[in-house]
């Protein structure tokens, strides 16, 4: 981490010190955003959930669906030919849905929700009045809520988040993360922009996952109802009261987005 | 410098905003009077496999609801004070409780026939749409309720 950080820094001193007058950079940054995740805990909750329903005539796929949604960015930088950046980005990304169905047509529903308040801090080569283009790389830490909607799905096709059905629930775990990236963007006119960008943001969480299990507060639920989504429904129908048995927020991979920028003051 | 500091205020406020979300929901039931009317109110009855609707009935404009910023004794439960007041021919029942709501369920706490935990279908700020299930003993559909809610 140490290498890296010198090297991000000898890469920003160096061609300042060639062209030493800094400026100063402030953009704002709107657009589309795209979170390809794994996830190996959800897996064992929907393998678990197909093999224990027999009457499935559609079991639940366990490959991960994508989440879209926005972001929006405030950033600043300074430096001349290079910059150092700070930008601060809120996601808010949601998937379809994963379905299991029974032969009459009802049957669950689970989609996922990602909020994701992220900080970034990277180095800056072009965008200047004379170079259009840009390319970033940073690095960054973020606090990201996962939010798990398991609703029962009835015959007319309404899905129910009320309590008549066990494992409804809306179940959320926040996390600690950090990831690295990279972003290209482009000068068009005016204060105007345009980006685009990649990156993986990892998951800590991982090596302690009893620390960041999915849960559902009992604000709707009578106070001593489950709250968690099981690892094995055997054992949660047994013994409901196992919190040991609840999976986990262990979502990362890779994030992408597009989006539109507006510069404040100097580009 | 001084975009620099507006910039950097206004990443905190939105962080601190974004992360007091429950907060947040809450507020656009309460906001203004926080009264909503419950344009309608739709019961429909299923057969015994909870497959078809075998009876139902709409009831238009049958009271409304008063959500309050205090929070009731259950605040543990980010439960806010809530009445509840029904129109039927005979005038008017007016119920107290509490409510707790989160933009996609909403349990309504308050001894009345409305009472339970509700499925926000649709959570707009000013028109929502609200369903309920009792389901039997045998697990199928006996009994769905959709409510149409309407800022006042």
């Amino acid at each position: 981490m140490k290498k890296i950080l010198s090297i991000l820094l000898l890469s920003f001193m160096l061609p300042n010190a060639v062209k030493a007058q800094l400026e100063a950079i402030g953009y704002i940054e709107y657009g589309y955003s795209m979170f390809r995740y794994n996830s190996d805990e959800l897996p064992v909750f929907l393998n678990s959930y197909n093999n224990y329903q027999p009457g499935l005539t559609q079991k639940f796929e366990t490959k991960m669906p994508v989440a879209t949604g926005d972001y929006l960015k405030f950033g600043v930088g300074i430096g001349a030919n290079c910059k150092m950046i700070l930008d601060f980005t809120v996601y808010k990304m949601k998937s379809g849905a994963l379905e299991a169905r029974f032969g009459n047509g009802t049957g669950r529903d689970i989609w996922f929700e990602h909020r994701c308040s992220n900080t970034d801090i990277g180095i800056r080569f072009g965008g200047t009045k004379e170079v259009k283009p840009w390319i970033q790389f940073d690095m960054n830490v973020a606090v990201q809520t996962t939010t798990i909607y398991s609703a029962y799905v009835y015959s007319d096709g309404s899905r129910s988040l009320g309590i008549e059905k066990t494992l409804n629930g809306v179940y959320s775990s926040f996390v600690f993360t950090g990831g690295i990236g990279v972003t290209g963007g482009y000068r068009i006119a005016g204060p105007l922009g345009v980006s685009v960008s990649g990156g993986y943001m990892f998951n800590g969480s991982r090596k302690h996952p009893e620390y960041y299990q999915f849960t559902d507060l009992n604000n709707v639920k009578p106070s001593m109802d489950p709250d968690y989504l099981p690892r094995d429904m055997a054992t949660y129908i047994a013994d409901p009261y196992n919190s040991g048995n609840a999976i986990s927020n262990d979502f990362r991979g890779w994030k992408f987005t597009a989006g539109l920028v507006c510069s404040i003051g100097n580009w | 410098m001084k975009t620099f500091i507006l910039l950097f205020s206004a990443v905190i406020a939105t962080t601190f905003v974004s992360c007091d979300k429950g907060d947040l929901e809450i507020k656009k039931m309460n906001r203004g009077d926080g009264t909503w009317t419950i344009e309608s109110v739709r019961t429909e009855q299923y057969d015994s496999v909870g497959q078809s609707v075998i009876n139902s009935n709409t009831v238009d404009n049958a009271g409304e609801f008063i959500f309050f910023r205090t929070g009731t004794l259950n605040a543990l439960f980010d439960e806010h004070l809530l009445v509840v007041s029904m129109v039927d021919t005979s005038g008017t029942a007016v119920y107290t409780g509490g409510a707790y709501y989160d933009d996609n369920r909403v349990k309504v706490a308050a001894t009345s026939p409305l009472d339970g935990v509700w499925t926000v279908d649709d959570n707009g700020r000013r028109k929502q749409q609200w369903s309920i299930y009792e389901v039997g003993t045998d697990g199928y559909l006996d009994r769905k309720m959709i409510m149409v809610l309407k800022k006042k």
